[in-house]
């Protein structure tokens, strides 16, 4: 879809596999098996989280980039 | 080894094929009945092994800057001759000719369900573009090495064909290994028998590597390439049709798409509103997915498929819309090549759709 020209956001646990792959917009999950939640957390505590992940993939959908990045909640890798 | 000769037929373009030089790039096909230029060594090496029957040839400009329409031709022109072996070049490090030569193979190994084999230079961009389709003989970048370059693509060739094991002419069953038979690696990871095993094979390579010295892995690294960023979404983000696609293996319970939980090849389209509302029942999904521990996502599948916060941020208005598809497949030991195809087709999707932006989730 990138190759093609148009915007996606990978979230992952594993950025390393997405960039080896040539995605260049790749945001850090927060884990293999829950990668927009966290069972440590109460549900609502894990909805707030989640809705940081998202309006950080839109975030950077939003972005204009020249090469692949790999972006955390906060900021870059 | 064969009671018949096989029926060949050879690809080339016009300055082997005796046409002319750059002024003649730009003809189109035409077909000449027995070998030329190469095919007169060709035909000398393969013997009583097969005849070639005909040659096809084509200049190198309409090929290159026609690839699709032009394969189509030559398959138009081909067919007739009923060929059941076919070479193309040897391109060497002629790069429009190499492209033409592995596109042909190609097209003509798809369509007729024969051997097709080129033989090409490492630095011609028809190595990368068809390597993993169609046996690429290593060729020097010189034509001097015309004769030995032959050679070796009639000797993969008669491997291919052989049914010495008793194998199906594409099987590949007596072909060696890329470095033994002198062709690009096609990807394809074999079964073999060693006497040693992985952990006693692992540490030898372990031993000489930290030694310093030359070793050979067993499992080539696919080089991806380099993709260059698309440019963001520009519009307001009020503005944003999103779509939701995962490779995390979400289904709904039974998997209807059929998506395997290893080596995947399909994806599946789901309606959000049905597949995940907001008083959704674990009960209802299953993940198609052997990589990786399902029991959080399962529990609550917006763990990965964030439909919950799409669906609020619509309704507050800082998204425009929420695609209403969610797009579905697992990413399991998957062929990167289908990978790549199910991108194409669900990238199709949205851009009928007029989706503006994705979120891809992954396990």
């Amino acid at each position: 879809m990138e190759k093609a020209g148009f915007p996606i956001v990978n979230i992952t646990a594993v950025p390393e596999v997405s960039t080896m792959l040539g995605l260049t917009r790749v945001l850090k999950g927060e884990s293999i098996v829950n990668v927009l939640g966290n069972i440590k957390l109460s549900k609502e505590q894990e909805k707030r989280l989640r809705r940081k992940y998202v309006l950080r993939a839109l975030e950077i959908l939003k972005m204009d980039i020249k090469e692949k990045q790999v972006f955390t909640l906060e900021g870059k890798y | 080894m064969n009671q018949k000769k096989l029926r060949v037929m050879h690809y080339m373009n016009q300055f082997f094929g005796q046409e002319g030089h750059e002024d003649r790039a730009d003809m189109k096909f035409l077909v000449k009945e027995g070998p030329v230029g190469p095919g007169l060594a060709l035909q000398k090496i393969l013997g009583e092994e097969g005849e070639i029957i005909a040659t096809i040839i084509c200049g190198d400009n309409y090929f290159a800057e026609n690839i699709h329409k032009a394969s189509e031709e030559a398959v138009k022109l081909i067919g007739p001759y009923a060929p059941n072996l076919f070479f193309a070049g040897p391109a060497f490090e002629a790069g429009r000719y190499g492209i033409a030569c592995g596109a042909i193979c190609k097209i003509v190994q798809e369509r007729f369900g024969i051997p097709a084999i080129t033989g090409i230079s490492e630095e011609n961009p028809g190595v990368e573009l068809y390597r993993r389709d169609v046996y690429i003989c290593r060729t020097e970048r010189s034509a001097l090495r015309m004769v030995e370059s032959l050679s070796n693509m009639a000797n993969l060739a008669l491997k291919l064909i052989s049914k010495e094991k008793g194998s199906k002419l594409v099987s590949g069953e007596n072909i060696g290994r890329p470095s033994e038979d002198g062709y690009f690696s096609r990807g394809v990871v074999k079964n073999e028998h060693t006497q040693k095993a992985t952990a006693e094979r692992a540490i030898d390579i372990l031993l000489v590597k930290v030694q310093g010295k030359p070793f050979q892995t067993e499992l080539e690294m696919v080089n991806f390439g380099v993709i260059k960023p698309p440019a963001p979404m520009r519009k307001n983000l009020s503005l944003c049709q999103i779509a939701l696609i995962s490779d995390g293996g979400l289904v709904p319970k039974g998997n209807p798409g059929g998506l395997k939980a290893r080596g995947n090849l399909v994806w599946s389209g789901y309606e959000i509103e049905n597949f995940l509302p907001e008083d959704f029942s674990s009960a209802n999904y299953e993940v198609a997915h052997t990589g990786y521990y399902s029991a959080h996502v399962l529990a609550n599948p917006n763990r990965l498929v964030p439909a919950d916060i799409l669906r609020d941020l619509e309704k507050e208005g800082i998204i425009g819309k929420l695609h209403p598809i969610f797009y579905s497949t697992s990413g399991n030991a998957t062929d990167y090549k289908r990978c790549g195809e199910m991108g194409e087709e669900i990238l199709k999707e949205l851009k009928n759709k007029g989706v503006d932006g994705a979120i891809l989730t992954s396990t």
